[in-house]
């Protein structure tokens, strides 16, 4: 993508995010003060526990891959013009899948099912089943019109009942153990992955590719060309003779799948078994990561590591005692806000400019 | 009699344009005053700042003989300032009278309707108008809803009236009807400014001219005594030519072929079309908006469905295809609203350019788009077509009208196109992209193309078309040859009428 | 003709219920009255929030930030009526003030600046729990005295003089008079002894369609989210009216989720459970009326309550796939009555006066 952008513009498109974060962080930090805690002691816990040691850093970084993938769920959704909220549902169909596969696939003795090819099964099962629990608001989407931000809100609550059934005491996969669980999965991703002793797996590398297919397929595919076609201008897409209801439909299918990987990374590398609440809110981080990257593949894979970073640190406070890590949350708020915002600010800012540069003329 | 409206050095400055150049009007009580001039003078903007929807950059407004300073629409309601908006300011949703009383400063708080319907009848009998005021206004036809906003301009106490427009939606015989009211109001001493870029309709109901060009306004004109042809000029700056050179009409087989179609839908939907479009002809399509033509368009290029009949593309029943498969039978489409329909404002030039095509080889193969290929070709359509844009890397939104209109007539005739569907493709254009674009339509003919116009300017409809169809109703009320022209006839038959 | 439909509802549901007081066995009065009593019960927040949205969906604003003004107005009257030692009235002002702060940002978001109003409905509900759940970890060994609101007997027993006709005094506690009507008492009673707020909640909302119907400023805001332009030609300030209907949803959501609260006595992180959204489904199913919304709130209220029928009756399920009953009637719901509705057309579209 050669563009001509004035230095202006550049300088905008790249502080927005930045200038946005620091808000965040100092209204983050605000917040900790007014609840009458030491902000210099939460600081010291946040950056302790995110960054504090090499295997620190990897565990911090273990969480980039599943950021991505919901951020990916936000994002090819939004290309079509759709709001997916539902990738929390779709990181728990997804984790589900893949840990079933995890769990049973190995002990069919069927031959040739080595680790390998059971993790390549895990990841096609938890993107499928991702993808279905996508679909299913993107049908009702087209076929009735239902709003897809309240149906993907629904079956957010659908998918934790449901993992909640699947491993709790009456169902079919609980191991019996007196906690709501399922047996330990005897295939995962292998840990320490670039750094020993960390949580970090080969994951991560998954997440990248993801983000150069989204580059692929939006910017150099004609498919993609398509739904963003749908996604900016339906009418217009009509009227060149692009099937909206189709695009709409695989935009939900991806987008679901993409969250499904989501449950898949974190499942098979962090975990070792399907527990209830298993996404600590995963699909909502995505929403942020993507509107801090702005839809942009590089934008949202730096705010993915931004946000494992946020995640951790977050995590470690709360551990300590400090403060809920839930506070992670309101800065994410505070971020998605000051970039939404900002949008205003840039349209006044070109407003202005035009302007100016007509007055200009004039004096001439 | 004393001026009611003095606007003296009026200058408003938009985003990169001078809408008003220091323009001054003057109009006398009692008078109907007419604001012509072409699309983008000056026009609407002049009256939006008198009713108070824009602030002046500079300038000073007199009314009756007092200087006032108009901040908003309450504001101008409350100085007896009345405007009916070429786009009405109703709301569909809502019943008449509720839409009457809507923002009216005397309301109670707890509505009183019955009583302000009454009011509103009984003010409606004076002017021969019946209206039900508890109707939907969206089940009001397009005529009544003018009545509706009139009236409620005068039930709200307006003095001087702003028409905008107001004769764009009505067949000739509405005009009469509605030029009727407009002398009943000047009798009871109202005030009218009159908006409109028809000059015979202007001669005949106004008092005084004023003509804006290019933000600037030129001295006022009492209409007797003034010709055709002077207005003309004053409001182009130069003679205009309303022939656009043809060549001989020579029409070969049939490009396409409607046979007795119908469409489901209430407003405006197909009833019984049928008609022939031949190689190298311009088949004009005349009527008041909201006839059908929607439907007739969306009817031929697979985007509603057709419940009754045929249509055949060069002799293969297309009815009820998909878009695409009718596109591709080398058929164009310019649509009407280039916005909505044509283009997508977020996109780049170039990407725009591919919106039809970008499927077929050489844009893309394997599922990759090739981006070589892609610029190669919207530079040459740039160039061609004399789009004026910065580069193809430009967002189309931010080109100017003319321009966005370049890109879709560019992106349709340079697929080599068999047929030509051109919806409005003038509407909102200034004078030297108008001309362009008539060109370019004769230009397909001239090639042995076969060309779809549809328009509710009757004059482009007249110059450019070798053969006329009227609708009325979703029904071709007939169609008439060349020597058959004859700007009667089509007004009755635009109203339904036939013979 | 709407009004006369909804007449002949309310004679037709009375009459039943009549009928099956009279005439019904014991066991299946009593489990319907309980199971009407839960419904009342679990739809009042629902509808309260849902008659509020009416009026910001009824002016173009679509407010998706409901969830995350109930959950703040949730913890706030927790934490208000703590402050006032106990008392539910001055809790639940606490809770409206707080959820109205949301309602100014969302408002100065969408409106003034026209964001998207999706994308910042989405974030209030994420900053909403970020923050509910951060204070209330902060709270949270505060010392918690919540009663909530009186019932309609406890009321009635207080007035001078009235109070013993109307009520009676038993071993469980306080009854209406009712109670002793033969046959049909104790079902009538199980019914009609409601928390107080129930009858002030439905009486609010039928005042509520009347403004949004028969009042000047009801119309205003229909037009709003119409037509908002025509509205600025006939000098109405539409920026002004959404505010006030986006700051009116706010307070309600508010009222909302602090009813939530002092129904279940406790709060607990997340609390609303997606309540706000399914108010928002319940504007789009209930037409967005007002009283359109209570009914559909006392459909998806009876979705909930069903876990409590099928456990009188006696039958095992377990309890995490009851938990999705409410969340899958609100998507069908949703699915079914939508498109058979007129949206208000200019819903999700922000303005810009030129």
């Amino acid at each position: 993508m050669k563009k001509k952008l004035s230095t202006g513009d550049v300088l905008i498109k790249v502080l927005t995010p930045i200038v946005a974060v620091g808000v965040a962080l100092i209204l983050g930090m605000i917040l900790i003060a007014l609840l009458g805690k030491d902000v210099g002691v939460a600081m010291g816990d946040f950056f302790e526990g995110a960054l504090g040691n090499p295997i620190r850093i990897g565990d911090t970084l273990s969480k980039v891959a599943p950021l991505t993938f919901t951020a990916l769920a936000f994002a090819i959704a939004s290309r079509c013009g759709l709001v997916n909220i539902g990738a929390e549902g779709q990181f728990y169909l997804g984790g589900i899948a893949a840990g079933l596969v995890a769990i049973y696939a190995p002990g069919l003795g069927i031959p040739g099912i080595g680790g390998a090819v059971v993790l390549l099964l895990a990841i096609i099962a938890g993107f499928i089943a991702g993808g279905f629990w996508g679909l299913i608001a993107g049908w009702l989407k087209v076929s009735f019109g239902a709003n897809e931000v309240i149906t993907t809100v629904m079956l957010n609550y659908v998918a934790t009942f449901l993992n909640k059934y699947l491993i709790g005491y009456n169902g079919p996969f609980y191991d019996g153990s007196g906690n709501p669980q399922s047996e330990a999965f005897k295939v995962s991703f292998e840990r320490g992955f670039l750094v020993d002793g960390s949580d970090m797996t080969i994951a991560i590398i998954l997440g990248l590719l993801a983000l150069v297919f989204y580059y692929i397929f939006f910017f150099k595919m004609k498919k993609g060309y398509e739904m963003r076609v749908v996604g900016l201008n339906s009418t217009a897409a009509e009227y060149a003779g692009i099937k909206v209801k189709s695009n709409a439909l695989l935009a939900m299918f991806l987008a679901g799948g993409f969250g499904g990987l989501a449950g898949v990374s974190e499942l098979l590398s962090a975990q070792s078994r399907i527990l209830p609440d298993f996404s600590s809110n995963y699909g909502f981080d995505g929403i942020a990561v993507a509107l801090l990257g702005q839809l942009n593949p590089l934008g949202m894979g730096l705010s993915a590591v931004l946000f494992a970073v946020l995640k951790s640190g977050g995590l470690a406070m709360g551990n300590k005692g400090t403060i809920s890590p839930y506070i992670v949350n309101a800065i994410q708020a505070f971020v998605i806000i000051l970039v939404v915002a900002s949008v205003f600010i840039q349209d006044e800012y070109t407003r202005r400019k035009l302007i100016r540069q007509a007055k200009a003329t004039k004096g001439e | 009699m004393a001026p009611i409206l003095e606007m003296k050095n009026i200058v408003k400055q938009f985003p990169g344009v001078l809408a008003n150049d220091n323009v001054n009007l003057t109009v006398e009580k009692g008078s109907i005053h007419a604001l012509m001039g072409e699309n983008g003078a000056g026009k609407s903007t002049l009256m939006n700042i008198l009713y108070g929807l824009y602030a002046p950059s500079s300038g000073q407004i007199l009314f009756n003989g007092k200087e006032i300073h108009i901040t908003s629409p309450k504001h101008a309601i409350e100085h007896g300032i009345g405007m009916v908006h070429q786009h009405f300011m109703l709301i569909p949703a809502l019943s008449v009278i509720e839409n009457v009383v809507l923002g009216k400063p005397e309301n109670k708080k707890v509505l009183e309707l019955k009583s302000d319907a009454e009011a509103f009848v009984a003010l409606g009998a004076r002017y021969n108008m019946k209206i039900d005021p508890y109707a939907l206004v969206s089940d009001l036809a397009v005529g009544q809803q003018q009545r509706v906003e009139i009236l409620k301009s005068i039930y709200r106490g307006a003095e001087l009236l702003i028409l905008d427009e107001p004769t764009a939606v009505l067949t000739p015989q509405e005009v009469t009807e509605l030029f009727k009211i407009m002398n009943q109001l000047k009798e009871e001493g109202k005030t009218i400014i009159f908006i409109s870029h028809k000059l015979k309709e202007v001669l005949t109901i106004c008092d005084t001219i004023t003509v804006l060009r290019l933000g600037k306004s030129q001295p006022s004109v009492p209409s007797a005594g003034t010709t055709k042809e002077e207005l003309a000029e004053m409001m182009v700056g130069r003679k205009v030519f309303l022939n656009v050179d043809k060549g001989p009409y020579n029409p070969g087989e049939n490009v396409l072929r409607m046979d007795h179609v119908f469409t489901k839908g209430t407003h405006g939907a197909l009833n019984d079309v049928s008609f022939e479009i031949k190689k190298g002809e311009i088949l004009g399509i005349a009527g008041v908006d909201g006839n059908g033509q929607d439907a007739l368009i969306d009817a031929i290029t697979g985007l509603c469905k057709v419940s009754e009949g045929k249509i055949f593309i060069k002799g293969n029943d297309m009815t009820n295809s998909s878009p695409r498969d009718i596109l591709e039978q080398k058929v164009s489409h310019i649509p009407a609203d280039r916005h909505k329909r044509g283009m997508v404002s977020a996109m780049t030039v170039k990407e725009n350019m591919i919106l039809i095509s970008y499927y077929k080889k050489p844009f893309s193969s394997g599922g990759f788009l090739n981006w070589k290929f892609i610029e190669k070709n919207a530079e040459e359509i740039v160039e061609t077509f004399r789009v004026k844009t910065p580069s193809i890397e430009e967002m189309s939104g931010k080109l100017s009208g003319g321009n966005q209109q370049k890109v879709v007539l560019g992106r349709e005739l340079s697929r080599d196109p068999d047929f030509v569907i051109a919806a409005h493709p003038v509407r909102g254009l200034d004078i030297g992209a108008t001309e362009y674009v008539h060109e370019c339509l004769v230009a397909e003919r001239d090639k042995g193309g076969a060309v779809l116009l549809v328009s509710t300017e009757l004059d482009e409809v007249l110059t450019l078309a070798d053969r006329i169809a009227v609708m009325y109703e979703g029904r071709i009320m007939g169609i008439l040859d060349k020597e058959d022209f004859d700007i009667t006839r089509i007004g009755m038959m635009m109203a339904g009428q036939n013979q | 003709m709407k009004q006369k439909k909804g007449l002949i509802i309310g004679v037709i549901v009375v009459l039943a219920l009549l009928l099956i007081g009279l005439f019904a066995p014991e066991n299946f009065k009593n489990t319907l009255a309980s199971f009407i009593a839960q419904d009342l019960r679990i739809a009042l927040p629902l509808a309260i929030a849902a008659a509020g949205l009416v009026f910001g969906e009824r002016s173009g604003v679509l407010n998706l930030g409901a969830e995350g003004m109930m959950l703040t107005g949730a913890l706030f009257t927790w934490i208000g009526t703590a402050m006032f030692a106990g008392n539910p009235w001055l809790g639940i002002l606490v809770g409206m003030f707080s959820s109205l702060l949301i309602a100014l940002l969302f408002g100065f978001l969408v409106i003034t600046l026209r964001s998207n109003q999706t994308v910042i409905g989405v974030s209030m509900n994420i900053l909403a729990l970020g923050l509910t759940s951060t204070i209330y970890r902060v709270v949270q060994s505060m010392e918690m005295k919540i009663t909530g609101f009186p019932s309609l007997s406890d009321l009635l027993a207080k007035i001078p003089g009235l109070g013993d006709v109307l009520t009676n005094k038993t071993a469980i506690g306080t009854q209406l008079a009712l109670v002793d009507i033969p046959r049909i008492g104790s079902f009538l009673d199980t019914i009609f002894s409601q928390n107080i707020m129930i009858y002030i909640g439905i009486i609010l909302i039928i005042f509520l369609n009347f403004v949004l119907f028969k009042t000047d400023l009801g119309l205003k805001v229909r037009a709003v989210g119409e037509y908002p332009k025509a509205c600025d030609t006939m000098g109405i300030n539409v920026y002004k009216i959404r505010y006030g209907s986006v700051l009116f949803s706010g307070l309600l959501t508010g009222l909302a989720g602090g009813l939530l609260v002092l129904d279940i006595k406790t709060f607990v992180e997340n609390v609303t459970a997606g309540k706000g959204f399914i108010a928002i489904a319940a504007v789009i199913f209930g037409k967005y009326t007002p009283i359109g919304a209570l009914g559909a709130s006392l459909v998806f209220g009876g979705a909930q309550a069903v876990q409590y029928l099928i456990q009188a009756i006696g039958l095992k399920a377990p309890s995490d796939l009851m938990n999705m009953i409410p969340y899958i009637v609100t998507i069908v719901a949703l699915a079914g009555f939508i498109g058979k509705t007129h949206v208000p057309a200019a819903s999700t579209k922000p303005y810009t006066k030129e």
